[in-house]
């Protein structure tokens, strides 16, 4: 493979800058980061280090105050809303920190609404988003909604929801936050087996037992890189 | 609301036109010329000396339903008491064709051609007359000679309009003639096929009267009844500004609703931006879901409002004391035309869709992970 083949993500010198009221919060401050195809990056690190700012550049949410964001070898800060979606669509799944599933949809449909936007047949579809379900062993829940789970169940549904568009790179900020020990090692078992087809991981986490699934761990502190092997 | 007022100011009119227009006015009125500024005195020196003729050349205007002759003069009915009327002369069969008069009989029976008159009820209370008493009917003949006669009361009414009721008098007109000692009529009221057409028919009747080298004038009820006309206008005014409070209110509600229902779903919006959906799409979903919300409030408004609409249509309300004007019952049965329902329909569709396209819009064009952070 070549050097473009293998690197998805690249990020240099990047710095996020938020304001809130008058106070300007550097979330940031000079991360330089490469991100290659089949990495199981655990990003660590306190509260307030940046990590969920990092992840949200990384999934071409956010674009950076300075410094340049490449996916792919596309310039993030270039390219238009539009074209972002796109790339959000195709390639990223998210796992949210607060799951952000929509309550008025089942979990099935909360798992199905983002690959209406995939040109897939309904039966396609809906196989997709069983499989999906069955891999997090939420099959017998789907009709439920999100207010009839509990929170480990929710964030199983999340994770499904992230895997079912089979994307080139899963995102998951705090994926085992709010599940047992058993349950927050199934879900990395998964991800794991995921990533040994080829699906690129960047999780952030505070469980030391999960960051010993991960190949690699970027450890930040008051928003920049302090080791990363 | 905004229905259920436009149906108690529409059926407030229309029954207030239409009571004027068969009681009073009818639609068109042929009087002699000059007659019209002179009305309140009732001359019956003034009058159509030819008037089946005039009638003859009326009717074959395009769009006249029927023409009849009337007498009308001031007078004095004398029982044991005395008391100022006004007298109406009326072919019995030919004017219930405009003003059916037999509806309102509550006692005795309608006019035949003899020395029969009808009197309101409400008058021969006042002066303590019976059914089938006799009654001194006083005028001043067009010669100007005082007149006077004797007839039979053969038939009490009742319209419910106490002016009206209290000084209205009918005789066939043949007696009404040969009491006030003239040939003629004073004036010759119209009804046309469609009362919105009335302007073009009485300019059509005046055209004819006037190639006939008549002397004669054509004036519609709204020339000839304009406080009627003032009050339908005022009415529209009142219920315009009424109607534009209501609308005013009625937005801001569903504003709001719409405006927090969106506003709450903002982080929905960032979800959806984050899967991938792009800000057309997302602002689409929110447009339909705005014209299914808008569409659903505003027909179940019209449910309501049609429901409680015909319930009032069926039994009235009452507005005893507030007969601001002749002919307006006191008691109203709303009535609806279709541009009462649409209007209101179109305009709740509207409101809803743009209070759920302006916050939509402005969420769909924040970056995903502002959506996301919104609280």
């Amino acid at each position: 493979m070549s050097e473009i083949d293998t690197k998805m993500v690249a990020l240099d010198e990047v710095t996020k800058t938020y304001s809130l009221g008058e106070t300007a919060v550097r979330a940031l401050r000079g991360i330089t980061l490469e991100i290659n195809r089949g990495d199981f990056i655990a990003i660590v690190g306190p509260s307030g280090s940046g990590k969920t700012t990092l992840l949200n550049l990384i999934g071409c949410l956010d674009r950076p105050t300075s410094g340049v964001v490449l996916f792919e070898g596309e310039d993030v800060s270039l390219l238009t809303k539009n074209q972002l979606a796109d790339i959000r669509n195709a390639k990223i799944g998210f796992v949210f920190q607060h799951f952000n599933l929509i309550p008025v949809l089942t979990a099935f449909e909360n798992v199905e609404f983002p690959l209406f936007l995939r040109d897939l047949g309904k039966n396609e579809r809906q196989e997709m988003v069983i499989s999906a379900l069955q891999k997090v062993g939420l099959e017998d829940k789907m009709g439920r909604n999100p207010f009839e789970l509990s929170g480990g169940e929710q964030q199983r549904v999340a994770t499904a929801r992230a895997l079912a568009g089979a994307p080139d790179i899963v995102l998951a900020d705090e994926p085992t936050g709010d599940l047992d020990s058993v349950m927050g090692g199934k879900v990395i078992q998964l991800f794991k087996e995921l990533n040994k087809v080829g699906t690129t991981f960047v999780f952030s986490t505070h469980d030391p037992l999960i960051m010993e699934y991960a190949s690699r761990i970027v450890r930040l502190r008051d928003g920049k890189i302090v080791s990363d092997r | 609301m905004m229905i259920i007022v436009n149906g108690l100011i529409t059926g407030m009119l229309d029954r207030t036109i239409t009571n004027s227009v068969e009681l009073e006015t009818g639609h068109i009125k042929v009087y002699p010329q000059g007659y019209h500024e002179k009305a309140d005195l009732l001359p019956t020196t003034m009058s159509i000396s030819s008037y089946t003729h005039v009638i003859d050349l009326v009717q074959d205007v395009k769009g006249v339903t029927t023409a009849v002759p009337r007498i009308r003069a001031g007078g004095m009915l004398q029982n044991k008491e005395t008391t100022r009327v006004i007298i109406n002369g009326i072919d019995p069969e030919q004017d219930s064709k405009v003003r059916d008069l037999r509806k309102h009989i509550v006692k005795g029976e309608y006019l035949a051609n003899d020395e029969n008159i009808v009197i309101g009820e409400p008058l021969a209370n006042r002066l303590n007359i019976k059914l089938h008493d006799e009654v001194v009917l006083s005028s001043v003949a067009a010669d100007g000679a005082p007149v006077s006669n004797l007839f039979t009361v053969n038939a009490l009414f009742c319209t419910g309009f106490s002016s009206y009721d209290g000084t209205m008098v009918f005789l066939p007109l043949q007696h009404a003639q040969k009491l006030l000692t003239t040939d003629g009529v004073t004036e010759i009221v119209v009804i046309v096929d469609n009362p919105e057409d009335v302007k073009t028919v009485t300019a059509d009747i005046r055209e004819t009267l006037h190639s006939n080298g008549l002397p004669l004038e054509a004036l519609h009820w709204e020339q000839l009844s304009p406080e009627l006309a003032q009050f339908a206008e005022m009415e529209k005014s009142m219920s315009f500004l009424f109607l534009s409070i209501v609308i005013i209110v009625a937005a801001i509600g569903i504003l709001n609703t719409m405006l927090m229902a969106v506003y709450e779903r903002v982080k929905e919006v960032g979800v959806m931006a984050a899967f991938g959906y792009k800000p057309r799409t997302i602002l689409g979903l929110f447009v339909l879901e705005g014209l299914i919300i808008g569409v659903m409030g505003a027909a179940i408004g019209c449910i309501l409002g049609l429901g409680i609409n015909y319930y009032f249509s069926q039994v009235g309300i009452d507005f005893a004391g507030a007969d601001v004007v002749e002919f307006m019952e006191t008691h109203i049965y709303p009535r609806l035309s279709v541009s009462d329902v649409v209007y209101p329909f179109v305009f709740a569709v509207l409101v809803t869709l743009l209070a759920a396209v302006y916050p939509a819009y402005k969420a769909s064009q924040l970056e995903p992970v502002e959506a996301l952070r919104h609280v």
